[in-house]
């Protein structure tokens, strides 16, 4: 299991939060999906046998929740 | 590549969506919306508008699965209407009436006792301790918030009005009440101090009561206001709610808002059709007469239009939809009644015209009383000051606040007794300077609903109801309706209907027809008494080898009068013809006569031809007619006749389509058994469905007016005779009596309570 916490700047609401959440948890081998509208943290958990961070980027890219460049190791 | 087919398969809809909170919200719902359902070809959200603007195939995901997906994700998506302004609109208007209401109590719970007080003390009915100073003071503290609390209002359209440099009611009201208030002010203030320098009367009572009895008025006029929006309710309540659609070989049934363009819906007899659109299949008899003005149902079938929110009577019928939502016509008709009515000029209020003229004149007035009192006479300044003052009081016109109000509210009332429904007093008011009054044809200055004109017998002509026919010819006559009433019994048809009751009214006993047969919309075949009996149009004859000769020259006239034909054929042989058309009612020939002698010019409107307009006209004795008017050209032919016509016009109409130009025009009159629409949308509804109620509400408008102006005339008559007298003009006489040479204050609140008297009595002789 791989977990990362990150830094989403697009975030602005209990929507965007939502969003994230219900996509990233429709990706195969994603286990849990933790965001904060306040903060705009989010921390993904994933098997990193069947997924990669690149797919998991990937994605909130394409939903207009790019992950701030600089990445936060908690 | 998408074939031509793909492409036209495609649909679009508007969904209108609430609890976006961010940009973000709307690229989610766009991308749910492309990504996640099927079916979906592009979908674009705006944000700032609350709108999904989405294109898909309708044969894999329809209106219900797009709003399901949106809700799934947090969002909801409102069902499409105008009627959210509609709310609004009322809850602003609702919230004045409220806030008016409040302040006029508020007013009143002031002013009463105040004036109470005031009059027993001037009266001398209370006892010493009523002279009091302390009294005063008491004054003061009750009159205070009516001044600037109930009164606000006009202090700030006062200020307004003069910051254009015009001086309206609210001046009046504002100098009036203000002066006396103001005055009083350092009246009480030295009396209290146990100075009567300043004078030793207080004005209070009559600044309180001049706004308390104002604000009354203006209680009155903003309740009137509040039905007008009503309007658009009832144009709203003909659309049906529902629509049955064929989807996948079955017919079900969706939200109006669900239909779309390409939809083929399905209209069973009696149903309400939902949208607008074109014919595939079935044959029918459609009643646009709440569309189209046209009273006679029109026949419909294959490739034939159909309107949004007219009635289907008879067969069944399947049309392809073409335009659905804010595009139908019945969606345009209720724009185009919105914008008249945005559209219409407010009218100069006579009580202001009067003002503006009276305020300037008042002003000038007082300030030379006060310099010649002060300056040529050195009377002293505060002698001087209280004879400026005295001019204001008294040139305050009281009872201008009743003037009006009353008038029409007797007036109304009277109207109503007669069945004439003011919708509100500016209805009144306008209508007695009518120039113009243009009539819409059918139902107005007809029945509306068609009858036997006309039956013919071959070669031999008989009225219909004429006493003129000899027994033989109307026997034949008879015998003619006879056999056709007998096939038509039973009908539904509007002109089998016409026939049946011509036969009624004839006392007729029809037999029972067998072998009946519906020939698709051409007529009726049936075997009574052993004939074969056959009813309907030159077509249906020709097809079934009937010879026309010696009926066509008459045929032809009787189309020429705008009537429709029914040829009737005994066993294979044309015998008769028999005209139905829609006829004058009674009374509309003499109430066109009225209107002339009232002075107006009287138009016909309709969407007849011209030569079939000219006929009806000359039967009523109206010389001008606008022809051939397209039911969405009503209300800019009435804007025209405005720009011609130096005066104002009115329209006299029923029916939904007229509904645009009874609010174009300057008062528009709703005659009964008009629908309930055209009636909120017109100043003026008539209950009976006589036109001669027209000239009476004329008439009643022109007493009115007659009787405001009087009232403004006594309203101000004291005023201005007292105004002189105010202003020291009886000084020199030293023989007349000190309160003339002085003016006494009661003789100035005796005036007014006079003036509110003779005007409140005046308008209730309009009652007689």
């Amino acid at each position: 299991m791989e977990t990362k916490t990150f830094r989403v700047p697009n975030i602005t609401c209990d929507h965007c939060v939502m969003t994230i959440r219900r996509e990233l948890s429709e990706l195969e081998g994603v286990a849990s999906v933790q965001a904060d509208p306040h903060t705009q943290g989010v921390t993904v958990e994933w098997d990193e046998t069947s997924l990669s961070w690149e797919q998991v980027r990937h994605l909130l890219e394409e939903i207009h929740f790019p992950p701030e460049d600089q990445e936060t190791v908690p | 590549m998408k074939s031509a087919q793909e492409v036209a398969d495609q649909k679009q809809i508007i969904l209108p969506i609430t609890g976006m909170t961010c940009a973000n919200c709307a690229a989610t719902i766009q991308r749910t919306l492309e990504k996640k359902v099927a079916g979906v070809v592009v979908a674009t959200v705006n944000f700032a508008t609350e709108k999904a603007r989405v294109e898909y195939d309708p044969s894999q995901v329809s209106r219900r699965d797009l709003v399901e997906a949106i809700e799934k994700i947090g969002y909801s998506v409102t069902e499409s209407g105008p009627d959210g302004l509609e709310d609004r609109e009322r809850a602003a208007r609702q919230a004045e009436i409220q806030a008016q209401t409040y302040k006029f109590w508020i007013g009143l719970a002031f002013s009463l006792p105040l004036f109470v007080l005031s009059m027993t003390r001037d009266f001398g009915l209370l006892r010493a301790w009523a002279d009091a100073s302390w009294v005063n003071g008491l004054m003061l503290l009750l009159a205070t918030p009516v001044q600037f609390y109930v009164g606000w209002d006009y202090y700030v359209g006062a200020f307004k009005a003069l910051r254009n440099r015009t001086a309206n009611m609210d001046v009046l009201i504002v100098m009036g009440s203000s002066a006396a208030y103001f005055y009083s002010i350092p009246v009480t203030v030295a009396l209290i101090l146990g100075s009567s320098a300043l004078g030793t009367h207080v004005y209070y009572e009559t600044a309180a009561v001049i706004i308390t009895l104002i604000k009354l008025g203006k209680l009155l006029e903003v309740q009137a206001k509040g039905k007008t929006s009503a309007a658009i309710k009832k144009l709203m309540g003909l659309r049906p709610k529902t629509a049955r659609v064929q989807r996948d070989h079955q017919e079900i049934d969706i939200p109006i808002s669900e239909v779309a363009v390409g939809d083929i819906v399905v209209v069973r007899p009696g149903e309400k059709i939902p949208v607008d659109g074109l014919v595939t299949e079935g044959r029918s008899a459609v009643d646009e007469s709440m569309m189209t003005g046209e009273s006679l149902p029109v026949t419909k079938q294959t490739g034939d239009e159909v309107i949004g929110g007219s009635i289907n009577k008879q067969g069944r019928l399947q049309f392809e939809a073409r335009k659905v939502g804010a595009e139908t016509a019945l969606a345009q008709i209720i724009r185009l009644v919105e914008e008249a009515q945005g559209s219409r000029a407010p009218i100069q209020r006579l009580a202001d015209q009067v003002a503006g003229v009276f305020v300037p004149i008042v002003l000038l007035i007082a300030l030379v009383t006060f310099l010649i009192w002060w300056v040529v006479v050195d009377l002293g300044l505060t002698a001087a000051m209280i004879r400026m003052v005295a001019v204001l009081v008294i040139a305050c016109p009281c009872a201008l606040g009743l003037a009006t109000p009353t008038a029409i509210m007797v007036a109304t009332g009277r109207g109503a007794q007669q069945g004439i429904l003011f919708k509100n007093s500016q209805a009144l008011e306008q209508a007695h300077s009518l120039e113009v009054v243009v009539l819409d044809k059918t139902g107005t200055l007809t029945l509306g609903e068609p009858s036997v004109t006309d039956i013919w017998v071959k070669d031999q002509k008989l009225k219909h109801g004429s006493d003129t026919a000899a027994s033989d010819s109307s026997d034949s006559s008879n015998r003619l309706l006879y056999l056709a009433a007998s096939v038509e019994a039973g009908s539904e048809h509007p002109l089998g209907e016409a026939i049946v009751r011509a036969a009624q009214e004839r006392e007729l006993q029809l037999a029972q027809p067998e072998e009946f047969e519906a020939q698709t919309g051409q007529g009726v075949v049936a075997r009574v008494e052993g004939r074969r009996v056959a009813l309907g149009n030159a077509k249906m004859m020709k097809e079934s080898a009937v010879p026309l000769e010696g009926l066509e020259a008459e045929a032809k006239r009787l189309q020429s009068e705008a009537k429709t034909v029914v040829w009737v054929a005994v066993d294979g042989e044309a015998v008769g013809l028999i005209g139905i058309a829609d006829t004058l009612k009674p009374g509309s020939k003499e109430a066109v006569h009225q209107m002339q002698e009232l002075g107006l010019t009287v138009i016909m409107m309709t969407g007849d031809n011209a030569a079939t307009a000219r006929k009806i006209a000359e039967q009523v004795g109206i010389d001008r007619v606008l022809s051939e008017v397209l039911p969405g050209e009503k209300a800019s032919q009435i804007q025209k006749l405005q720009t011609q016509s130096r005066g104002l016009v009115g329209m006299v109409g029923d029916g939904i389509n007229d509904a645009p130009a009874l609010a174009q025009a300057d008062v528009g009159i709703a005659i009964g058994t008009g629908t309930d629409v055209a009636m909120e949308t017109a100043d003026v509804t008539l209950m009976r469905g006589d036109l001669r109620s027209v000239p009476q509400a004329i008439a009643l408008s022109k007493a009115t007016l007659r009787t405001i102006k009087q009232n403004l005339f006594w309203a101000f008559f004291y005023n201005v005779v007292l105004i002189p007298v105010a202003a020291g003009v009886l000084y020199p006489f030293a023989a007349l009596p000190g309160a003339l040479r002085s003016l006494h204050p009661i003789l100035a609140a005796l005036a007014m309570a006079f003036s509110s008297v003779t005007v409140v009595t005046n308008s209730l002789r309009l009652k007689q």
